[in-house]
């Protein structure tokens, strides 16, 4: 799956479910977390989604690092992990 | 001006009760909400859910018996958290420490059904208690503002639950790490929490970068103590802890729940409105959340009964249109230092 292709998929899951849009407000690199925009809850909401739809496992360092809080973050882990060997192919939504 | 649950203004879901007040939610021609539509049918769900008790069965067998406490249950005294008490103990033998939040605004009958249902089945049970001048606060901030929490939140129950509900998870993640007890439960019920979260692995370390950023949010709505009820010690990182919600595993209706746990002289609470069954606060939310969103805070976990047969519709729609009068909640919101103005 081709980036844009990869972070409109993930947008749209995120607009759906947090209620929110990305705009000039809300842009792929804001904090989501600090910005009040996903909680603890949604958290665990977003990390089902992606493990489910790419068919990847996040690891301690994908929790610990910023990429995970913004939709350009999430799209370099999920790209990453996706070229790492060991991990299975992606299930193309 | 509000839209009461039931509007003739308002397009309803033809299979469960969602309308078209509520965010997020869209419908077909054929008038199916999108839940609905998305909603996989019985029998692959009934797979699901069976994956789901597996997975969950497996963590209890390794888990069970190795110490003083298997589960750490957050046991508010209601219906569901009471029939999850009795699953955990009489189906899967785990040794429960109960553990109920008293918010200041408990139900007289909780007391009474707590101590029934613990001494029933041979339970350790714990009443804890926040600083009331903690919980005013938050309370307070929670009926005049939403911003506390993030927008999706309101899919889920009330700002006011929502505070509460955040004091709650914290505080039996606390237990658990302080008398190392491996497995948290809850009583949540379908549409209250994501059917996939029947069984989780908490990563504390994992999540302490987006704690962090709730407990700087919290302490800057609700003041310095906030950090106390939203915080984790600082040694909780090097932690696992799994979380399970068995009721997102059962399909049970709730004449069902409620004759089961009566055979420990549980009783329904009359004091704490249509929707609650151990909390008055409840009613104060529900005003506030079905005037200020125009649906009732309860409407997806109804939906979800609906949708699997475990409440008539009918019977659906009659609860969500029962919604209290100011006057019933007025000693709420003086008891809060609420004006009818700020809400």
């Amino acid at each position: 799956m081709e980036d844009e292709s990869l972070r409109q998929s993930i947008a749209k899951f995120m607009s759906e479910t947090f209620l929110f849009e990305f705009d000039t407000t809300v842009t792929p690199d804001t904090n989501l977390f600090d910005a009040g925009l996903i909680d603890s809850f949604g958290f665990t909401q977003l990390i089902a989604f992606l493990e489910e739809t790419f068919a990847i496992t996040l690891t301690e360092d994908d929790f610990a690092s910023d990429d995970i809080s913004s939709l350009n973050g999430i799209v370099r882990i999920v790209n990453r992990l996706r070229a790492a060997p060991g991990q299975l192919s992606s299930n193309t939504p | 001006m509000m839209n009461r649950p039931g509007s003739l203004r308002l397009t309803w879901c033809r299979r469960c009760v969602l309308n078209s007040a509520v965010p997020g939610i869209s419908f077909d021609d054929t008038g199916l909400c999108s839940i609905c539509q998305k909603t996989p049918p019985e029998d692959t769900l009934a797979e699901q859910r069976a994956a789901s008790r597996r997975e969950m069965e497996d963590i209890i067998e390794k888990t069970r018996g190795a110490r003083p406490y298997d589960c750490v249950v957050a046991f508010s005294g209601g219906k569901d958290s009471s029939y999850v008490l009795k699953t955990l103990v009489e189906i899967y033998k785990l040794s429960c420490l109960a553990v109920t939040i008293d918010n200041g605004f408990l139900s007289r009958g909780v007391v009474d059904n707590c101590k029934a249902v613990c001494g029933a089945l041979g339970v350790d049970h714990i009443m804890f208690t926040p600083k009331t001048p903690f919980m005013t606060a938050m309370y307070r901030k929670s009926a005049t503002s939403e911003e506390m929490h993030p927008r999706s939140a309101i899919q889920r129950a009330s700002s006011i639950c929502n505070s509460c509900i955040g004091v709650i998870n914290t505080h039996m993640l606390r237990i658990a790490l302080q008398q190392n007890i491996p497995i948290i439960a809850g009583g949540y019920i379908g549409g209250q929490l994501p059917k996939d979260t029947a069984y989780f692995r908490i990563n504390l370390k994992a999540n302490a970068q987006q704690r962090a950023v709730a407990v700087r949010r919290f302490v800057g709505h609700f003041g310095e103590d906030a950090a106390d009820y939203f915080g984790l010690p600082p040694n909780a990182a090097d932690r696992d802890v799994v979380v399970i919600n068995p009721m997102l595993g059962l399909m049970l209706r709730e004449d069902e729940i409620i004759e089961t746990i009566g055979k420990f002289g549980w009783t329904r609470p009359t004091d704490t409105g249509v929707t609650s069954t151990n909390c008055r606060l409840n009613d104060l939310g529900v005003y506030i959340h079905s005037r200020r969103h125009g649906f009732h805070p309860y409407i997806f976990e109804m939906a979800d009964q609906v949708r699997h047969g475990l409440l008539d519709r009918e019977a659906a729609v009659a609860k969500l249109r029962a919604l209290p009068e100011y006057a019933q909640i007025q000693w709420i919101a003086d008891r809060l230092g609420v004006g009818h103005n700020e809400i």
